[in-house]
C-alpha cells in the first residue's frame, strides 16, 4: 500500500530561460519575431500609436478601427469578407488609450493573401457613409444593453473617476457621442496615424524565411510623420467614490482602486507580488474571506494595469447587493492588513510558487511569448524586465511585501459602486 | 495536418488513460474528466452537478486542500461542468506532475464532506447564478428557451440549475449520493498532455490511481426527445433596450452523422461578415443589430440556435420572415464554393482550438469519453465529406417552421 499522507515532492526550481525576440527591418518598418509552436497558424500583429490619446471623440480609436475593416477603393467590405472568410482567417481590432492594433491569425498556407487583403485594408480604405452608419447605429444599440450591466458601468466610472474623464486614459463613452461622430474624422485620424513612421509589426508562430519574404514584398504602407502628441500629465488619484444607481440589480458591482507606479518604478515587482496576496489567485486573501468564507460572491481579483508613466490598481467584485457595504468594508480591512502586518513565510511561499508557475506559462509556445513581450516593449521596458522581476521574485520576503503595501496601497482611494443602493 | 500521438491504458478499476507528449512545453496539462453533468440530474434537484463540481475543492482524506497543493507546485488549475460532463484540469511545472496524480487521486478515492464547505458553496453558486443569468440583460433567456426546445430530456434545464431554491435546499446527504454515484474511476477519463517520460507517467499514474475501488455507477435510462411536430412559441417582455429573436431546431447527437452537417450550417448562416445572416440582414436590410448562430453540441440531441438583437424600426415578426427568406434562398443558391468556404473556416477554426497542451489534454479527453480519442485526429474528415446534398437536405427536412422553437424577447414599452 503506498502512503497517501506522503506528497510527492516538488520543486520551485526551474531553469527558466527567457527567450530572445528577433528584431528585424519589414518594408523600413521595425519587425519583431518569434517562431515555433506546434501548429501550422501565423499570427501578425500591425500595431499604430494611436488611440484615444489621439481623439476628442472616444468613439474615433474603436470606429477608425472597425472600418479600417470594411470597404476599400478597390473592393466592397462583402468581397473582402469572403476572400478572408474563405481562408478561415481573421483580423480582429483592438483599442487601448495609446495603441491600435489589427490582429491577424491565419494557417501559414493562407497568410500570404491574408497579407494582400490586411495592406489594401490599411492602405486604401473607403470609410463609406454607408459602412458607416450601419456599424455606427449597431453600436449605439450595443451601448444600451451594456449600460445596463453593472460591472460595465462600474468599470466605466472607475476609470473616469481615476483619470478625469478630461484625460484621454480616463475618456468615456457617453450617448452624445454617437450623434457627434461623422466619416471626416475617422478620415482624419486615420491619415494622422496610420502609416509608416508609426508601426511596428510582431509576428510569432509557424514561421520560415519564405513567410518574412511574403510579408516584406506584399506589406506596405503610405509614408507619414511621426505624431507628436504631449500627453497631459497624469495627477495621482485622490479620495472619490461614486454610486451608479441601477434600479432592480440584484447584485453591486464594485471597484476599488488607485493611481501607483510604473512598472519601471524598482519596487513595481514587489507591489505586483503584494496585489497577488491580496486578491491576484484563488488562494488570495480577499477571494478566501469574501467567496469561501462569506459566500458574497462568485469571484474578486485585483489587477494592476500599466501604462507608461503609471499605473493603477484595482479590486473588481460583483458581490449580492445585501453584502454590499459589508463587502466594501472588508475589502478595505484586508487592504489595511496588507499595509500594517506582515505575511506568514508560508503564504510568502504560496505566492511565490503561484507566480512562479504564471511566469512560466506566459512564457509557453510562440504567441505566449510575444504577448508577453508587447507587455514590456509597448512601455517602453525590454525582456531584461523579466530578468529582474524573476530576481525579485525568487528572493522577496514579508518585510518587503509590507514595505511597498504600506507605501503604495494605502490612502486615496477611488471607489465606485453600481447597483441597487442608496 | 500533424497527428496527435498518444498512448493509450486502462486501468483494472475502469479508468482510461490518455498521454500525449509533447517536448516543446515545460508543462504538462493533467485533466480529468468526469461522464456527470446536468443531464443525470432529477428535475427537482437541478443545478446539482455544477454545485458538486465546487464542493470537489473541499479537500480529501489525505489532501487537506486541493488547490494550495497545486499552487505550492507552481500549477494552476480550474474545473467546468456541462449539460454532460464535469471536468477538472491542471496545469503544472513537469517535475511537479506526480503531486498533481496524488492530490486528484485523492480528491477521486476519499473526498471530504464539510458542512461549512456547502453552506458556504451554496451562497458562491448562488452568487455565479445572479452574476450570470439574472443580473445580466437577457440573461434568463436560457431558463426560457431550454423548457421550450426539450420536452421530456434533463436538457430542458441548463447546467446552473432551474431555480435558486434548488441549490439552496441541496443536503449533505444527497452530496455523498451523488459523488458514490458518478465519482468513480470506471466513469472518468484522465488525460495527460505535455512534456513527459512516456513510461515513467505510466507508472506514476498507476501507482496513485490503481488502488481506487471502482464503484457501481448507475445506468441513465434518458428518454429521446421526440422531434417537434409543430411550431413552438413564447413571447415574453422585458426592461431591454432592444427585442430580440431567438430560433432554435433540435439537431442530432453528438456522434450522429449528421451533427457535423448542422455545425457547418450554422456558420454558413452566421459565423464571419461574410456569412449569409450578417451579410444580409446586418448589413444589407439592417433588420438586426446583430445575428449569432451556433451549435449546442450534446451526448444527446442538441439544438442549432439563431438568435440577434433587432433595430427599432422592425418588429419581431419582420424579423422571423426575413430569416425564414434566408432560409429559403440557401436552398435556392447554396453552391460548392460556399460550402467549402465554411469548411476551411472550420479547419482553421478547429487547428487555432487546441494551441496549448490543456487544450489539447481536454479534447483527447473528451473524445475518448464520446468512444474513441483518435476521433481527435479524424474529426476534421468527417467535415471534409459533408456534401451539398447533406445541407440542403437539413434545410430541407429540419429548418421549418413546423420543426422551430421561437422567442421573442420583446423590449417592455414604456
Amino acid at each position: 500500500m503506498i502512503d497517501r499522507f506522503i506528497s510527492p515532492e516538488t520543486t520551485n526550481v526551474f531553469n527558466i530561460h527567457i527567450p530572445s525576440v528577433k528584431v528585424c527591418q519589414c518594408s523600413d518598418v521595425p519587425l519583431y519575431r518569434i517562431d515555433g509552436g506546434v501548429q501550422p497558424l501565423i499570427k501578425l500583429d500591425v500595431f499604430f500609436q494611436a488611440g484615444d490619446a489621439w481623439a476628442n471623440n472616444a468613439l474615433i480609436p474603436n470606429f477608425t478601427n472597425a472600418l479600417v475593416l470594411e470597404s476599400t477603393k478597390k473592393h466592397t467590405s462583402h468581397e473582402l469578407a469572403e476572400a478572408l472568410d474563405f481562408m478561415g482567417a481573421e483580423i480582429n481590432p483592438l483599442n487601448g488609450s495609446k495603441y491600435s492594433c489589427f490582429s491577424l491569425i491565419s494557417l501559414t498556407k493562407y497568410f500570404p493573401d491574408a497579407i494582400k487583403i490586411l495592406t489594401e485594408m490599411l492602405n486604401e480604405p473607403l470609410f463609406s457613409e454607408e459602412d458607416f452608419v450601419v456599424y455606427r447605429n449597431n453600436m449605439k444599440k450595443q451601448f444600451f444593453v451594456d449600460i445596463q450591466d453593472v460591472s460595465y458601468q462600474a468599470r466605466r466610472y472607475f476609470k473616469a473617476l481615476l483619470f478625469g474623464k478630461e484625460h484621454p486614459y480616463g475618456k468615456i463613452v457617453d450617448e452624445n457621442d454617437f450623434d457627434f461622430i461623422v466619416p471626416e474624422q475617422l478620415k482624419d485620424y486615420f491619415t494622422r496615424l496610420y502609416h509608416k513612421k508609426n508601426v511596428q509589426l510582431f509576428i510569432s508562430g509557424d514561421m520560415n524565411n519564405e513567410v518574412l519574404n511574403i510579408l516584406n514584398r506584399h506589406f506596405t504602407l503610405m509614408d507619414g510623420t511621426f505624431p507628436h502628441f504631449n500627453l497631459p500629465s497624469v495627477v495621482a488619484s485622490s479620495s472619490m467614490s461614486r454610486t451608479i444607481k441601477m434600479e432592480h440589480a440584484i447584485q453591486s458591482a464594485i471597484r476599488i482602486g488607485k493611481t501607483v507606479i510604473p512598472k519601471s518604478h524598482p519596487d513595481y515587482p514587489a507591489l505586483q507580488i503584494a496585489t497577488t496576496v491580496l486578491g491576484g489567485y484563488f488562494g488570495s486573501r480577499l477571494m478566501q474571506v469574501l467567496r469561501e468564507e462569506k459566500g458574497y460572491t462568485y469571484g474578486v481579483g485585483t489587477a494592476l494595469v500599466n501604462y507608461d508613466e503609471i499605473s493603477y490598481f484595482v479590486v473588481a467584485t460583483e458581490v449580492a447587493k445585501e453584502a454590499t457595504y459589508d463587502a466594501i468594508n472588508c475589502i478595505y480591512h484586508e487592504i489595511d492588513k496588507l499595509c500594517t502586518e506582515e505575511i506568514s513565510s508560508t503564504e510568502m511561499e504560496n505566492v511565490r510558487s503561484y507566480l512562479l508557475g504564471e511566469f512560466l506559462r506566459s512564457m509557453d509556445g510562440p504567441f505566449n511569448i510575444m504577448e508577453t513581450y508587447k507587455a514590456v516593449h509597448n512601455i517602453n521596458l525590454t525582456m531584461e524586465y523579466y530578468t529582474y522581476y524573476l530576481d525579485v521574485l525568487t528572493h522577496i520576503q514579508p518585510r518587503k511585501i509590507l514595505e511597498v503595501a504600506n507605501r503604495y496601497l494605502v490612502n486615496d482611494f477611488i471607489e465606485v459602486i453600481a447597483g441597487d443602493i442608496e | 495536418m500533424a497527428k496527435i500521438n498518444f498512448e493509450r491504458l486502462v486501468l483494472k478499476n475502469g479508468l482510461e488513460i490518455i498521454l500525449h507528449q509533447d517536448t516543446q512545453t515545460p508543462l504538462i496539462a493533467v485533466n480529468t474528466l468526469y461522464k456527470v453533468g446536468s443531464r443525470n440530474e432529477t428535475p427537482d434537484k437541478t443545478g446539482f452537478a455544477h454545485l458538486f463540481e465546487h464542493l470537489m475543492f473541499s479537500g480529501s482524506s489525505h489532501v487537506p486542500d486541493y488547490d494550495t497543493v497545486i499552487v505550492n507546485a507552481c500549477g494552476e488549475n480550474n474545473a467546468f461542468t456541462n449539460t454532460d460532463i464535469t471536468n477538472f484540469y491542471a496545469v503544472i511545472p513537469a517535475q511537479n506532475l506526480e503531486v498533481a496524480l496524488w492530490a486528484e487521486s485523492d480528491r477521486m478515492q476519499s473526498l471530504n464532506f464539510i458542512q461549512q464547505s456547502l453552506d458556504v458553496q451554496r451562497k458562491v453558486v448562488v452568487e455565479e447564478f445572479k452574476q450570470r443569468y439574472l443580473n445580466k440583460p437577457y440573461g434568463d433567456v436560457w431558463h426560457l428557451l431550454r423548457p421550450l426546445i426539450y420536452n421530456v430530456h434533463p436538457y430542458q434545464w441548463p447546467t446552473i440549475g432551474k431555480k435558486i431554491e434548488h441549490i439552496e435546499h441541496a443536503t449533505m446527504a444527497e452530496v455523498k449520493d451523488f459523488y458514490n454515484a458518478w465519482y468513480a474511476p470506471n466513469n472518468a477519463v484522465l488525460s495527460i498532455a505535455g512534456n513527459m517520460n512516456i513510461d515513467k507517467t505510466k507508472t506514476m499514474v498507476e501507482k496513485w490511481f490503481s488502488d481506487i475501488p471502482p464503484k457501481k455507477v448507475p445506468t441513465l435510462h434518458l428518454p429521446d426527445e421526440p422531434e417537434k411536430r409543430e411550431k413552438t412559441c413564447l413571447t415574453v417582455e422585458r426592461n431591454v433596450p432592444a427585442s430580440a429573436l431567438y430560433m432554435a431546431f433540435l439537431m442530432p447527437e453528438r456522434l450522429h452523422e449528421r451533427y457535423p452537417v448542422y455545425d457547418l450550417i450554422s456558420d454558413l448562416l452566421c459565423n464571419g461578415k461574410s456569412s449569409r445572416l450578417y451579410y444580409s440582414l446586418v448589413k444589407e436590410k439592417k433588420i438586426f443589430q446583430e445575428i449569432y448562430g451556433y451549435i449546442a453540441g450534446s451526448y444527446d440531441k442538441g439544438f442549432l440556435m439563431l438568435e440577434g438583437k433587432i433595430h427599432d424600426n422592425t418588429t419581431l415578426e419582420q424579423a422571423e420572415e426575413a430569416v425564414w427568406k434566408e432560409l429559403y434562398d440557401v436552398k435556392q443558391s447554396l453552391r460548392e464554393y460556399e460550402l467549402q468556404k465554411v469548411k476551411n473556416k472550420y479547419e482553421s477554426a478547429f487547428i487555432s482550438s487546441y494551441i496549448n497542451i490543456m487544450a489539447r489534454a481536454e479534447l483527447l479527453a473528451y473524445y475518448q469519453t464520446l468512444g474513441d480519442a483518435e476521433w481527435f485526429n479524424t474529426e476534421m474528415k468527417k467535415y471534409e465529406k459533408v456534401g451539398l446534398h447533406d445541407i440542403l437536405s437539413v434545410f430541407e427536412t429540419c429548418l421549418i417552421p413546423s420543426k422551430s422553437v421561437v422567442l421573442y424577447y420583446k423590449k417592455a414599452s414604456l
